[in-house]
């Protein structure tokens, strides 16, 4: 009577299974390395200086290849009893064309609302290169006396291309937002 | 001798004819003169009567000086009309232009019957709807009854209620003990107890007013000066003598030939006449002394009273003769109002027009549907700065103004129905650079995007969608202000 348990199946199992694990642990391993690249917005602050001003950088992450973002914008939630919002500064991802785009924002509303808005909508034809830089835009403010510290959240957050189906927006949640804080040194 | 005789012929057939003739009736002074240049008088001194020109306005529309549909008491309608709402807010009661004093009431009342208009939708204020609270009528002593009582009956308002038993029982409580009535005191005033009789004068029929009308009678009688003038608070002057003619003549009595009222120095009417200036056709307080606006009014109305009576008219007060003027009614508010029409030009075809829809008593919680079957898109932002419910959309050139304003064409039902978040095109409950971007997409496109959508994009609701929507939503987004930008079209 033959048996199956023969050292030659026994093998042809064993390297089956081996074949099986690898593959699942490759499965594994690629969906972990996608989620750590999904299209970020990070909010990334430096510490402030004596006088309470502080840079915020606007950080983009894992963004898809060959994207083209018309427009951007932001709106960031903050305690204007604890710090004022003074404006934008350029960031480090310019346009297509070459020049750093245009961002816009009214400092005094948002002191008012408690909602920094940031706002970069070049002319036709105009695209973000986001792959040239990370940096979108960088916040400015100004802690107020007295305050260490205090919270940044990005309550909505858009990279708008003209196919609204290839744009992050974390009304869609195909942008991740990681929000921070403004802190004294 | 025979000169004689013809003499006494001649003599003899004079007085034949003298006998032929109809004996001199008793008649009273011709007042008409005076009553005419008077009214000029107080028409050209008030030339566009308002709220407060109720005697005068008695006077003109009881003497026959304007036509009671004339454009001279419309103006006075219109300005009491335009000043009660506001008033009787201020008093907070129904209907009430003083909180205080009802004889505000009465008076525009009184002067609103003259003019044959109706006092119970005026301004869209009911003047008589305060009368139903007797504690408000006397506030102001016997005066408070007595002119409710004019002002009620001038047009029979108020019918059936119980407040006219209450103004004539509390008129009758007052009478002083040697009949009369005054504001205060033991002693019968002249003005009080005349204005007492023409607000009894119509409840006659009831034995104890008629006792206590006789009585006032007399008393007034008594009180009359033997020039046929009266005095009041230490003088003679011209309002008494006007407020017993009129007493008078509402009772029936003639104040000029009434031996009651005719003293050794003349009638009660020839005393009146002795206060007028006929150089300004005007009426003096006191024999001396300039002339006097109040006097002016009372005695003018006085003479009209005269007048009346001696023509067989009317009362001065009874004014349920006088005819109605209906009053235009006040023209609906539109229930809707374009905001803008589009020329074509970006992307929303010509001759469409984005319409406010604001329908009286319907909710924010309701659904608005047009008769062809359209939802239409309420506006919190619009409902807010109008502080009204708001419906929009985006109608076709072929819906009229009639169609939009007849609210027989909307249904509205109790549930939520869709709401325009203008510049949320895509309707992710966020406005933002996306949102301007699709406004950009769909300019450079051919395809006209739904209705629904347009407005979305109109961002500055100037009938168009294009680049300046664009701009218009970044600038929202950035000042984070509210969308649309533009109150009404476009401005």
């Amino acid at each position: 009577m033959k048996t199956f348990l023969t050292k030659k199946n026994i093998a042809i199992v064993l390297a089956v299974l081996l074949v099986v694990v690898v593959v699942v642990l490759c499965i594994t391993m690629r969906q972990k390395s996608v989620a750590d690249t999904d299209p970020t917005l990070t909010l990334t602050s430096q510490s402030a200086d004596a006088d309470g001003a502080c840079t915020v950088d606007v950080v983009l992450s894992g963004l898809p290849d060959g994207a083209h973002y018309a427009a951007a914008s932001l709106a960031v939630a903050f305690d204007p009893t604890q710090i004022t919002f003074l404006g934008t500064s350029d960031g480090d991802i310019p346009l297509v064309m070459g020049s750093l785009p245009e961002w816009e924002s009214d400092p005094e509303r948002a002191n008012e609302t408690g909602s920094a808005r940031a706002l970069c909508l070049p002319e036709d034809d105009g695209t973000l290169a986001t792959s040239t830089g990370s940096v979108l835009v960088r916040l400015r403010f100004q802690l107020a006396d007295g305050v260490t510290e205090s919270a940044l959240t990005v309550s909505d957050a858009v990279l708008a291309a003209a196919d609204e189906s290839e744009s992050l927006a974390t009304t869609t949640a195909t942008l991740t937002v990681v929000n921070g804080t403004v802190q004294r040194g | 001798m025979k000169t004689n005789k013809r003499f006494l012929a001649l003599c003899l057939a004079l007085l034949l004819v003298c006998a032929a003739l109809p004996a001199p009736a008793v008649q009273g002074a011709d007042v008409q003169p005076v009553l005419s240049a008077a009214l000029a008088q107080q028409a050209a001194a008030v030339p566009s009567p308002g709220y407060g020109d109720e005697w005068t306005v008695l006077g003109l529309a009881r003497g026959g000086y304007f036509a009671v549909d004339s454009d001279y008491f419309a103006r006075y309608y219109a300005d009491v009309a335009s000043k009660a709402p506001e008033l009787t807010a201020a008093s907070g009661r129904d209907g009430a232009l003083n909180a205080y004093k009802s004889t505000d009431n009465s008076r525009v009342i009184l002067a609103l019957s003259a003019i044959g208009r109706d006092a119970t939708q005026v301004g869209g204020c009911d003047l008589t709807a305060p009368y139903a609270d007797f504690a408000w009528v006397r506030n102001q002593g016997i005066n408070g009854p007595v002119f409710a009582l004019l002002a009620l009956d001038s047009r029979n308002y108020l019918s059936g209620s119980a407040v006219r038993r209450q103004c004539v029982d509390a008129i009758l409580a007052a009478e002083l003990s040697g009949g009369g009535w005054a504001m205060s005191g033991a002693a019968a005033d002249p003005d009080v107890t005349a204005m007492v009789l023409q607000a009894l004068a119509a409840y006659r029929g009831e034995a104890a007013v008629a006792a206590a009308v006789s009585r006032g009678i007399d008393t007034l009688s008594a009180m009359q000066s033997s020039d046929g003038g009266f005095t009041s608070w230490g003088s003679a002057n011209a309002e008494s003598v006007a407020q017993v003619i009129v007493a008078c003549t509402a009772l029936g009595i003639d104040p000029d030939t009434d031996s009651r009222f005719v003293k050794d120095g003349g009638s009660a009417v020839d005393a009146l006449l002795t206060f007028y200036d006929a150089g300004a056709a005007a009426f003096r307080h006191k024999a001396s002394g300039g002339t006097d606006s109040l006097a002016t009014e009372q005695a003018v109305y006085a003479l009209v009273a005269v007048s009346r009576f001696q023509r067989g008219q009317s009362g001065l007060y009874q004014e349920t003769d006088t005819p109605t003027v209906e009053t235009p009614a006040e023209p609906d508010e539109p229930v809707a109002r374009v905001l803008c029409t589009a020329d074509g030009s970006g992307l929303i075809p010509a001759g469409y027009r984005t319409v406010a829809v604001c329908l009286p008593d319907v909710t924010a919680d309701s659904t608005v549907t047009f008769s062809d079957g359209t939802q239409l898109l309420y506006s919190p932002v619009l409902s807010e700065r109008s502080d009204t419910p708001t419906w929009v959309w985006l109608f076709a050139p072929d819906v009229t103004d009639d169609a939009l304003n007849d609210t027989a064409n909307y249904t509205v039902t109790d549930e939520k129905g869709p709401v325009l978040t203008v510049g949320d095109g895509n309707a992710d409950g966020v406005i933002n650079v996306q949102d301007a971007i699709n406004i950009r997409t769909a300019c450079a496109g051919s395809a006209v995007p739904a209705a629904e959508r347009l407005l979305t994009m109109d961002v500055n609701l100037d009938g168009r969608v294009d680049a300046r929507d664009v701009r218009a939503l970044a600038d929202g987004f950035v000042h984070n202000t509210a969308l649309p930008t533009a109150q009404e079209d476009g401005q």
